[in-house]
């Protein structure tokens, strides 16, 4: 009976906790690192954000809302949530087609394929700044790849200025898109996997094309996948820093100054905390708003899945 | 049908070609002497290639076309930021997975009240712009002492790595198959013994790529190092890197330095595709 | 698979006492998945749980595991209150569906890992290992990772792997629903010999009628959270308790025929003109309705049908080797038939029905109920 014996002494006494005690006590380490390595200084930069800071004196006064009010009045600032948006746009547009492209490509069966497909996630790899100078090259006008192309070719005579005024948001979100696209090429892949092989063969039967095979066939599948795609990318984009550090300082004047540039701009060059930790606030603000999306996209299809696995 | 099997390898080699030229060119100026590298235009592959501009981040001498080559200036922060780095991504992801693996175990595979707003968090904190937190942590490292230490710059990379190694966790724990934990019971053990007897090993694969995923987050954090440790001797390998892009115009030197940090992670990537693609980034549900 | 090997019965002390379900109840919120339910499990019997999906009876056998509570009621194994002790303390072993063995383990480190996890010594380790692989014929297997195994090599394996704990209990959830025809027929008889050999309590879930007449001792056939017959297969397929009971069991589809009674004799089938005398002993009053199972159903060639006997015309026909199984045809009704091989009808031939009494159920036509 003693080899059997249940509850041997020692044993942890978690053995008896109902599920959720249980689920609280494993949650409980992150739940507490969360608190004190974002909820502290989020709340921080809440109280920082009322407050005119001396940095070289260590000196803080209340001022209130008078840092919200200076950023909300002054027109760099909504220059700076404008120019977020444009470039938030384009790298989510660049980076969903060549995700969804690159999807629909390795989905086919050919020759190389897992080379390929091996290879596409190099870029994801490569972190953000060494794309940022990486792209700086490829662009520049006395040792990057375009010029060095178009002048071999006799297109143009004099190097291009690819980051000038209008060309340098479209430059950066270019770059930005060749980095963060390989991640939504697998997920939508993955996605693309799934779909019944049956399917394509009852499209074919119904003497559907290849437009019509897309639009009843992949898109319904595809649907959800890509919008969490999207979502996911306008985060990435929405607070993108090291990028623009890099390649443009947020120039030429403030043509590419994101709301990411004018926060370190106010915060480090300017040495104004206090304003720097209330736009800080408002960009938190707008992610916090996608990022709601992107829950609500992924749970809805959390539970959606669950209720089709249960039937 | 063979029109579509070419259009499909037409296809193949553009993606091939985007996805690998940035990278090629990188590569052609890091092994081109600056003169070579400034004629106009620009040859498309090293004529005299030499690995000089590697070497001499490391402090060595090279022979150019021009007589002796100096090291670079920054070789001794350099290599500091490479050892600053290695330190800052092995003490990270091994906090990360004490801290990240048991939560992600529940949110995964049990259920209880409050999960919603826990998976919640995780996604609020995984986007939260790096430039907007480390405002008030700058504040708060000047005032305690934190600012230019690694234990700082550890401190705040968890930020980073715990909501990513819990979204990417939850999701492959999601996908064990439903009995194990009945199985582990049945067979004698308690609810933490499962997990740490049977969940835990069975997990070596999503555990892995976290990991590596993990170590990737610190090696390749940038924003968070340039503000915090900057010129300090904590600081790590991006920041030495952009004290030496910003400084004096060294391209050739410059691609060569951004090559060896580019290396690592495209071992990783190399290592681990099959299994980034198994694991879920996107959407651990 | 000749082996005459015997396993040591189980531990002798943890093998005593029934099994009890007191008025046991489970609800998940607003779903109530059993509902009172009261059922003694004898000791070292092999007891069927069947059922349609969402019957219950999965619940119940997580409710034996311990892996689910009991929301109301109590459950007892002998004198001892079972109802909140966690399946770790509790001395029984469990097969699963989804063939439940840790993949990062090999073989032999699967078969005793529950041994391991007990802190067994090594050598009794090995030693019951050795005992259980011969009598499964897994001896080469040891080495194996799980991956490596074909589906039934696998199903042996964990059988193995509940065997070798010696378990006060054996719980075995549709072990076999992911195997073939064949393998399945085999690993049956396989567990019925197993069963007779170490005269463990063995309760195994599953939804194929088939199966639970082939194994079990005795069946509990539940249907929405509650058992609608407790019997021997022979008294549950002979004797069905109501007419779900005898609409679930059975490998064809039983006859349902409506019927009413005046003096002596039953009008079958309403408007299709049956009359059949019906013994003045049978308990049937009113309108009422009879279960005929097609195997009872005796067919003769159109116009040589006796007394009561209905006439129709074949309508399909399936041979299933052994037998054939006929749809017939009577004005709007459909009856079902089964004959042997011998007896052979040719799709529009016309026929006469007939069946006896003494195989034929009769049910109340409001409630279900058998009519004793």
């Amino acid at each position: 009976m003693a080899s059997t014996a249940p509850s041997a002494p020692g044993r942890w006494s978690s053995s008896r906790l109902s599920e959720g005690k249980f689920a609280a006590l494993l949650a409980l380490p992150v739940i507490l690192v969360l608190l004190a390595i974002v909820g502290y200084p989020t709340l921080y930069s809440l109280w920082m954000s009322l407050q005119d800071i001396d940095l070289i004196f260590g000196k803080t006064f209340p001022v209130g809302l008078l840092n919200y009010q200076e950023a909300l009045a002054n027109p760099q600032f909504w220059h700076a949530t404008f120019v977020t948006i444009y470039y938030t746009a384009l790298v989510t547009i660049f980076a969903v087609a060549i995700a969804v492209g690159g999807a629909l490509l390795l989905n086919e069966t050919f020759k190389g394929r897992a080379f390929v497909m091996a290879l596409v996630i190099l870029p994801w790899a490569v972190s953000l700044y060494a794309t940022a100078i990486v792209w700086k090259y490829i662009y520049s006008p006395e040792w990057g790849l375009f010029n060095a192309l178009l002048l071999r070719t006799g297109l143009v005579k004099d190097p291009v200025l690819f980051l000038s005024e209008k060309g340098a948001v479209p430059a950066m979100a270019v770059a930005h898109a060749w980095q963060i696209a390989p991640l939504g090429i697998y997920f939508v892949l993955a996605t693309l996997q799934i779909i019944p092989q049956d399917l394509y063969k009852a499209a074919k039967v119904d003497r559907l094309g290849p437009f019509g095979r897309f639009r009843h066939v992949v898109l319904p599948y595809i649907k959800t996948p890509l919008a969490i795609v999207t979502v996911l990318v306008t985060v990435e984009a929405a607070r993108a820093f090291d990028i623009i550090f890099f390649m443009t300082g947020g120039g030429p004047g403030d043509v590419s100054t994101t709301l990411t540039w004018d926060i370190y701009r106010r915060s480090f060059v300017n040495r104004d905390l206090g304003s720097g930790a209330a736009v800080g606030w408002l960009l938190v603000i707008l992610t916090f708003i996608i990022t709601t999306i992107y829950f609500i996209l992924l749970f809805g299809n959390e539970r959606r899945r669950k209720r089709e696995g249960a039937s | 049908m063979t029109v579509r099997r070419f259009f499909t390898y037409v296809a193949a080699v553009i993606l091939v070609i985007w996805t690998l030229f940035p990278i090629y060119w990188l590569l052609n100026m890091s092994l081109m002497f600056k003169p070579e590298l400034l004629s106009v235009p620009t040859h498309l592959w090293p004529h005299e290639p030499t690995l000089s501009n590697y070497t001499r981040l490391f402090g060595a001498t090279a022979m150019g076309p021009g007589g002796e080559l100096p090291p670079i200036g920054q070789a001794a922060s350099i290599r500091r930021g490479l050892v600053n780095s290695a330190i800052v991504a092995v003490a990270v992801t091994a906090l990360t997975m004490i801290v990240a693996l048991p939560v992600a175990y529940a949110l995964g595979r049990l259920q209880f009240r409050g999960r919603a707003a826990l998976l919640f968090g995780i996604i609020a904190s995984r986007s939260y712009p790096p430039i907007s937190i480390v405002v008030p942590f700058f504040f708060l490292y000047s005032k305690t002492g934190l600012q230019g230490t690694l234990q700082g710059l550890i401190l705040i990379y968890l930020t980073l790595t715990v909501p990513m190694v819990v979204w990417v966790m939850t999701s492959f724990f999601g996908s064990l198959p439903r009995t194990v934990e009945a199985a582990a019971r049945v067979d004698g053990n308690t609810r933490f013994q499962a997990f740490t007897r049977v969940i835990l090993p069975m997990s070596w694969p999503g555990i892995s790529v976290a990991t590596a995923i993990s170590f990737l987050i610190c090696w390749n954090e940038f924003t968070f190092s340039q503000i915090l440790a900057a010129g300090s001797t904590a600081q790590t390998f991006p920041p030495a890197l952009s004290t030496m892009f910003f400084q004096v115009s060294q391209p050739s030197e410059m691609a060569a330095a951004s090559i060896i940090a580019i290396i690592p992670p495209a071992i990783l990537a190399y290592l681990f595709q099959k299994r980034i693609r198994s694991v879920n980034l996107v959407d651990p549900l | 698979m000749a082996t005459t090997a015997t396993l040591p019965a189980a531990d002798a002390a943890s093998s005593a006492g029934a099994i009890r379900f007191e008025h046991v109840g489970k609800r998940f919120e607003q779903f109530e998945a059993v509902r009172d339910l009261n059922l003694v499990i004898r000791d070292s019997e092999l007891l069927v749980l069947l059922g349609p999906s969402g019957c219950g009876k999965t619940t119940t056998l997580n409710m034996l595991a311990g892996l689910e509570q009991p929301t109301s009621g109590a459950l007892y194994f002998g004198s001892q209150a079972m109802n909140n002790v966690p399946p770790e303390e509790r001395d029984i072993a469990m097969v699963f569906q989804s063939i439940a063995l840790y993949p990062h383990l090999n073989v032999r480190e699967n078969i005793g890992f529950a041994l391991k996890t007990r802190g067994r010594s090594r050598a009794e380790i090995n030693e019951r290992i050795n005992d259980v692989v011969h009598i499964l014929d897994i001896d080469q297997l040891l080495d194996r990772r799980i991956h490596q195994l074909s589906g039934g090599q696998r199903q042996r394996v964990a059988i193995a792997k509940a065997l070798v704990r010696r378990p006060r209990l054996f719980l075995l959830d549709e072990p076999f629903s992911s195997l073939d025809a064949a393998l399945r027929r085999q690993m049956r008889s396989e567990l019925a010999r197993i069963h007779r050999d170490v005269e463990t309590t063995m309760v195994f879930v599953t939804h194929d009628q088939e199966e639970a007449m082939a194994i079990a001792d005795r069946i509990a056939v539940m249907n929405a959270g509650q058992i609608e017959h407790l019997g021997t297969p022979l008294e549950v397929y002979n004797h069905p308790r109501n007419l779900w009971v005898a609409q679930f069991i059975g490998s064809h589809p039983i006859n349902v025929i409506e019927a009413r009674r005046d003096a002596s004799a039953a009008t079958l089938l309403g408007s299709s003109g049956w009359r059949k005398a019906l013994p003045e002993r049978l308990p049937a009053q009113g309108e009422f309705l009879v279960g005929v199972r097609p195997e009872h159903v005796a067919l003769a060639p159109g116009g040589q049908g006796g007394d009561g006997t209905l006439l129709a015309e074949v309508y399909t026909r399936q041979i299933l080797g052994t037998d054939i199984l006929y749809e017939l045809k009577a004005g709007e009704h459909i009856l079902r038939a089964v004959t042997p091989t011998s007896q052979v009808f040719e799709v529009g031939q016309p026929v006469a029905i007939g069946f006896d009494w003494g195989d034929a159920f009769l049910f109340d036509k409001a409630t279900g109920a058998a009519l004793t």
